[in-house]
């Protein structure tokens, strides 16, 4: 067990420390704390978590989690970091999880499985307090054990990352600026379209916008389909971003990427085949769609499927594109009409 | 004699499109539509009361239409539909009529009884509505395949699926698999017990219902005492369990039936599912017209 490092917090006149324990350490302090904390959160189903205790068991280091003491100790301003570790390793009894249980209670599990790999660190940020309700004021206001981001907006998040515009020289437009007709920017795609994509493109899997599940629940299937499809090895959005960055100067081939579902599809698709729509010209790339077009709109579905199939079948036309490229409108429609039993 | 139930057009809809209008038609799949996807007014002759109905019982969970319009009516659909196709849609629904007309009112039944917090009887009613589209939604589906043989195929995968002792609601529960890979069909139905104000009773009904009446690989997620999500098949089981278990009490059966010591406030504990079994029963029926719709669409493509 080691800290390293203070800063006080002078809302809650406090002392905030970060440190780290090794998971062995970890299961035989922190544990048995668990139960004490009866005003968490209660357990949750494991279902969830059976995912993190497969990454714990090939190694991955989750985000700290948050031990408290509620104390009037000072500590002395020399040899601090000395006297609190003292002070932790004597006191961890009287400590309080305040956030991460749900993560111990995984480390736990896979430690009963024999899994664990010991000697990994968990880091911690301790937070010392004179009272309860100082340190609850705290938890509140973190966010502590509240709900966490949504897969949306933490996309959203990581798309400003990106620099799209800097780095790709793809232009977005947000609902709101869309808007107002004299904003509108013919040249830029929709920034719910970009997120949507990412979205699917993490998933694997040509996610429909469905209007019948709000939003939350969405966001719940999302989050359980992104769980389920690893990290790929090699591909990423960022190949997806350079083809777009590669052919939007192509108009009919910007018209095509405009379309919500096209876009979605083609995402998806890319995270198999970024190699080979990668390596293509524009105007190679252009003939490919416009058969695509053309099989697409004899192949003629209902108007309730219209959206989903515009999706899935564009996600299976790049997906499989080192296979299908030479096809002719009349065999692609083939395909699609087997592919769909329609 | 009149019939009890007169309804009233909370839309302005225009003559163009008077095919989705609840007045001057007796269109009974559009009532359908249109009682359950919260648009849709009504005055109760014999208590002489009128009354609104505003849950849009399509989207999961259940949403509130605060205003109804046309659009809202069209939203169910994919942004491909717009309100011509559908009414050119409604303008033909002249199948089944007899089996609509029945469903129609088992849900004017149901859900007026919701509304006046008569919790068992709208629970009857909903549990009518399970019956009542058991065996009939499974063949609707199949008699609208346009492929013959694969409609045989079908039925008797079905049939065998359910097995010698499943009867119509297990048939019910085979075919539902079609709808696997839907949104909805990976979506969990979501009962929270802090509707429930009382405490005690609140961690009493939690652990009822979760020891007694659904099995373990049902429920998705908990939060305990406070929240249980149940898979969406599994939802439908629950349904039936809590009927069979507490509208019997035959005592030499080999099953345990609920007995009223057990549940002192049935209309607490039934108040909690009834809207999520309305709820889970109308993305079903919603499936079925979107399916008939499409079946429509290709023998009327004109439109």
């Amino acid at each position: 067990m080691k800290v390293f490092d203070t800063e006080n917090d002078n809302v809650i006149d406090g002392l905030v420390v970060s440190g780290f324990m090794s998971y062995e350490e970890a299961i035989t302090n922190l544990i048995p704390l668990i139960d004490k904390t009866e005003f968490q959160r209660k357990l949750q189903d494991k279902k969830f978590y059976e995912k993190l205790e497969r990454d714990i068991a090939r190694g991955c280091v989750m985000p700290p989690i948050t031990v408290a003491f509620i104390t009037e100790n000072k500590f002395p301003a020399e040899n601090i970091l000395v006297e609190i570790q003292k002070f932790i390793s004597t006191h961890i009894n009287d400590a309080l999880v305040i956030d991460g249980i749900q993560r111990l209670n995984t480390l736990a599990r896979v430690n009963k499985a024999e899994k664990l790999i010991k000697e990994k660190k968990l880091y911690i940020n301790y937070i010392f307090c004179n009272s309860m309700d100082k340190l609850l004021y705290r938890m509140i206001t973190l966010n502590n054990g509240q709900r966490p981001m949504t897969p949306r907006h933490q996309v959203e998040a990581m798309m400003s990352y990106l620099n799209v515009f800097d780095n790709y020289n793809i232009v977005y437009q947000t609902e709101k600026e869309r808007a107002i007709k004299s904003k509108i920017n013919p040249k830029a795609f929709n920034k719910s379209d970009l997120i949507q994509a990412y979205l699917a493109f993490m998933a694997n899997s040509p996610l429909v916008d469905n209007k019948k599940i709000i939003q939350e629940k969405m966001d719940e299937l999302t989050v359980v389909k992104i769980i389920s499809s690893e990290p790929t090895e090699k591909s990423d959005f960022s190949q997806v971003l350079k083809a777009i960055s590669k052919f939007q100067s192509n108009i009919r081939i910007f018209k095509w990427f405009k379309v919500t579902n096209n876009l979605i599809g083609f995402s998806v698709g890319m995270r198999t085949s970024y190699e080979i729509i990668l390596s293509l010209k524009p105007e190679e790339f252009e003939e490919s769609i416009k058969t695509f077009d053309e099989a697409f709109d004899q192949f003629n579905p209902s108007k309730i499927k219209l959206g989903k199939y515009r999706c899935e079948l564009s996600c299976e036309f790049i997906k499989n594109y080192s296979q299908i490229k030479d096809y002719d409108a009349d065999t692609l429609l083939e395909y699609f009409s087997d592919l769909t039993n329609e | 004699m009149s019939s009890r139930y007169n309804y009233k057009e909370p839309l302005r809809i225009p003559i163009e499109l008077c095919n989705l209008s609840i007045e001057g038609r007796n269109n009974h799949l559009l009532n359908i539509y249109r009682i359950l996807s919260g648009s849709f007014d009504c005055e109760d002759s014999f208590l002489s009361k009128k009354l609104k109905f505003r849950d849009n019982f399509f989207t999961l969970p259940t949403s509130r239409i605060n205003k109804p319009s046309l659009n809202k009516l069209k939203n169910n659909f994919p942004d491909e539909v717009d309100l011509t196709h559908m009414n050119a849609y409604f303008r033909h629904t002249n199948s089944n009529i007899s089996f609509y007309k029945k469903l129609e009112k088992e849900i004017i039944k149901c859900l007026i009884a919701c509304k006046r917090n008569n919790i068992l009887e709208s629970f009857i009613h909903l549990y009518r509505i399970l019956e009542c589209v058991s065996y009939s939604f499974p063949l609707i589906y199949i008699s609208k395949s346009t492929e013959y043989l694969g409609s045989f195929e079908a039925l008797k995968k079905f049939m065998i699926d359910t097995g010698n002792k499943g009867g119509e609601l297990k048939f019910f529960e085979t075919f539902l698999h079609i709808y696997h890979e839907e949104d909805f069909y990976s979506t969990t139905i979501d009962i929270d017990f802090w509707e429930i104000e009382d405490e005690d009773l609140r961690i009493k009904y939690y652990a009822f219902i979760k020891n007694n009446l659904i099995k373990p690989q049902y429920i998705i997620d908990e939060t305990a005492g406070e929240e249980l999500k149940f898979d969406f098949i599994g939802f439908y089981k629950f349904l039936i369990e809590i009927r069979n278990k507490y509208f019997h009490l035959r005592q030499g059966d080999w099953k345990i039936n609920i007995s009223s010591e057990n549940i002192e406030y049935p209309e607490i504990l039934f108040g909690l599912i009834l809207k999520k079994g309305i709820n889970w029963i109308s993305i079903i029926i919603f499936e079925i017209i979107k399916f008939d719709f499409e079946n429509h669409h290709s023998r009327y493509s004109h439109f």
